[in-house]
């Protein structure tokens, strides 16, 4: 089969399953997400596996150097400035939270559930700190659709509006340093090096913003040429792919670049609307071919253990985000209903957890965790998004920020 | 020439605290619903209604974090419906402030006539408030822009 047929038959079927998965009330993305294990080796078997991991790679780089864009683009710093201090507390200690206890969980109990036969600091520990930073991010459509259904407002969805648009940006600076640090323990053979543990991702995140930032500043300098809205996505979308493959080359960061791109932007050119509304243009379609692919990887041989580990992975997130945001409320002196449910709100998952756990995979260096990686995100993803929903309607009504349908 | 030549200096505006209701009876004979810019006491322009706003009235997106919310990636359905119109009760206190544009597309009245049509096409607007350091002091449309070029020519 050649991979013409396949980005087709992804697209189509991606569509129809986001169709039905709206109409049983689900986010659209799990819709894309289920298709694709439909499709995959392991069930109906249209898209082989060589075709996911080969030369179908191009999508999923594509898509993240383009989400990666847009939550630059969403760091407007003149509209940050609006909200309310205590949000950015309150988004720092619920990531944390979330990447501490998922750390935790999976790094303690992981060796001894899974028994994959394998060393302990060349396998569990990466695992563990890439899984405790791709369990960071939460993901509005979710909770945007419950907050809209129920018509609830207060300053409990407020703080969750603000908390859930910012905490991706912390999540890919995150995962630049949990992927540089996985990597050394990976790589390390005899003794490992404290130096090369922590240098070496800063260097990667360091060198990701610079070039990021120069490339953002030659973007604003050659639109200037730009007469329609079709050019401009030629440069946007030019300057998106060319990011995304020069940090593969230098082994930079791509997402850590592209979001740099984006917020030099958004913050450095006087007009920039167009600049990220003329991605929209063409995000569906991407959107619907990626999550679909992502679904794809499914692999039933591995499903047994990345079930334990999706299962730890849901334990330790709901943990750390329910303490997290509690926490960070307290710091921030937030009132009594924040505090008690901001923690249920913040249960989604899917866009950029999807994005980071490809971006694990596709690192040679992580190679071998890799699958077991991706099934066990993919599972908790979707044993997510069937427990949050209820768990943000629980909590928006309990605040009586909600009211009644 | 410049935008401040050509644009439209006498602008029907609202405040955000105007109601819905004031609002629609206030374009009611309109045959199309224009562009209005909500501006503070004094003049400070801090949002746009379009007629899309009154479709989308029933989202959580009337807020800063709302604003920022929608650049991320949320393949949703489509939230301009006529059955977002449904959940609207008639007697509940809807205020401008609750529905308009909070991030929203605004020119300088110092831009030349090129680039603003340039950007206008761009961004696909075709009428879009004037400021001067943030406070309102006209709106354009495609027509100003439109007639200004003839003006200059000496044809009008």
């Amino acid at each position: 089969m050649n991979s013409l047929f396949a980005v087709g038959a992804l697209i189509i079927s991606g569509f129809f399953g986001g169709l039905l998965a709206r109409r049983i009330r689900f986010p659209t993305i799990s819709g894309y997400i289920v298709t694709g294990m439909i499709l995959s080796s392991s069930v109906l078997g249209i898209i082989s596996k060589e075709m996911v991991g080969g030369k179908l790679t191009v999508v999923t780089d594509l898509a993240l150097g383009i989400i990666a864009y847009l939550v630059g683009g969403s760091l407007n710093l003149n509209r940050l400035k609006e909200l309310k201090k205590s949000i950015f507390w309150i988004t720092l200690f619920e990531g944390l939270g979330a990447m501490f206890f998922t750390f935790l969980v999976v790094g303690l109990l992981s060796p001894f559930l899974l028994r994959l036969n394998a060393n302990f600091f060349q396998t569990y520990l990466p695992m563990a700190i890439l899984l405790a930073a791709i369990s960071l991010p939460t993901a509005p459509a979710a909770t945007v659709a419950i907050v809209r259904e129920y018509k609830a407002e207060g300053p409990l969805t407020q703080t969750l509006l603000g908390v859930v648009a910012l905490d991706d940006a912390l999540a890919i600076i995150c995962y630049a340093l949990a992927a540089g640090v996985a990597g050394s323990f990976v790589v390390a053979t005899k003794s490992i090096h404290w130096a090369t543990v922590l240098v070496n991702p800063l260097i990667e995140i360091l060198g990701a913003l610079f070039l990021g930032l120069v490339l953002g500043f030659a973007l604003i300098q050659v639109v200037r040429f730009v007469r329609k809205r079709q050019e401009l996505l030629i440069l946007v979308l030019g300057t998106i792919l060319l990011g995304s493959g020069l940090a593969k080359i230098l082994h930079l960061s791509p997402l850590l670049l592209n979001m740099s791109i984006g917020f030099i932007v958004i913050n450095r050119m006087k007009y920039s609307e167009q600049m990220f509304s003329v991605i929209s243009d063409i995000e569906d379609v991407i959107f619907a071919l990626f999550f679909t692919l992502a679904g794809a990887h499914f692999d039933l041989k591995v499903l047994k253990v990345a079930g334990i580990l999706a299962i730890l992975i849901v334990l330790g997130r709901c943990a750390g985000k329910f303490a997290g945001a509690r926490l960070g409320a307290n710091f921030a002196g937030s009132s009594e209903t924040v505090k008690k449910y901001l923690g249920f709100g913040l249960l989604p998952k899917a866009g950029v957890t999807v994005g980071l756990i490809f971006l694990a995979k596709d690192d040679p260096q992580f190679q071998i965790i890799g699958n077991l990686m991706v099934n066990g995100v993919l599972a908790s993803v979707i044993i997510n998004e069937l427990i949050a929903p209820p768990l943000t309607k629980y909590a928006l009504f309990k605040s009586g920020e909600a009211k009644e349908k | 020439m410049l935008v401040n030549e050509v644009m439209l200096k006498d602008v029907l505006t609202v405040q955000p605290t105007t109601t819905l209701t004031t609002l629609l009876k206030l374009f009611k004979d309109f045959h199309t619903f224009p562009l209005v810019p909500v501006v503070e006491e004094n003049n400070r322009l801090v949002g746009i209604v379009d007629l899309r706003d009154l479709l989308k009235i029933s989202q959580p997106y009337n807020s800063v974090s709302g604003d920022l919310l929608r650049t991320l990636i949320s393949p949703e359905e489509e939230k301009d419906t006529l059955q977002n119109l449904a959940f609207i009760r008639s007697d509940k206190l809807i205020l401008v402030k609750d529905i308009m544009e909070t991030s929203f597309f605004v020119v300088e009245e110092d831009l030349s006539l090129e680039k603003a049509y340039s950007l206008m096409k761009l961004n696909q607007k075709e009428k879009v408030p004037v400021v001067r350091k943030g406070y309102l002091v006209g709106i354009l449309t495609l027509t100003d822009l439109v007639f200004g070029f003839f003006k200059e020519k000496g044809m009008i």
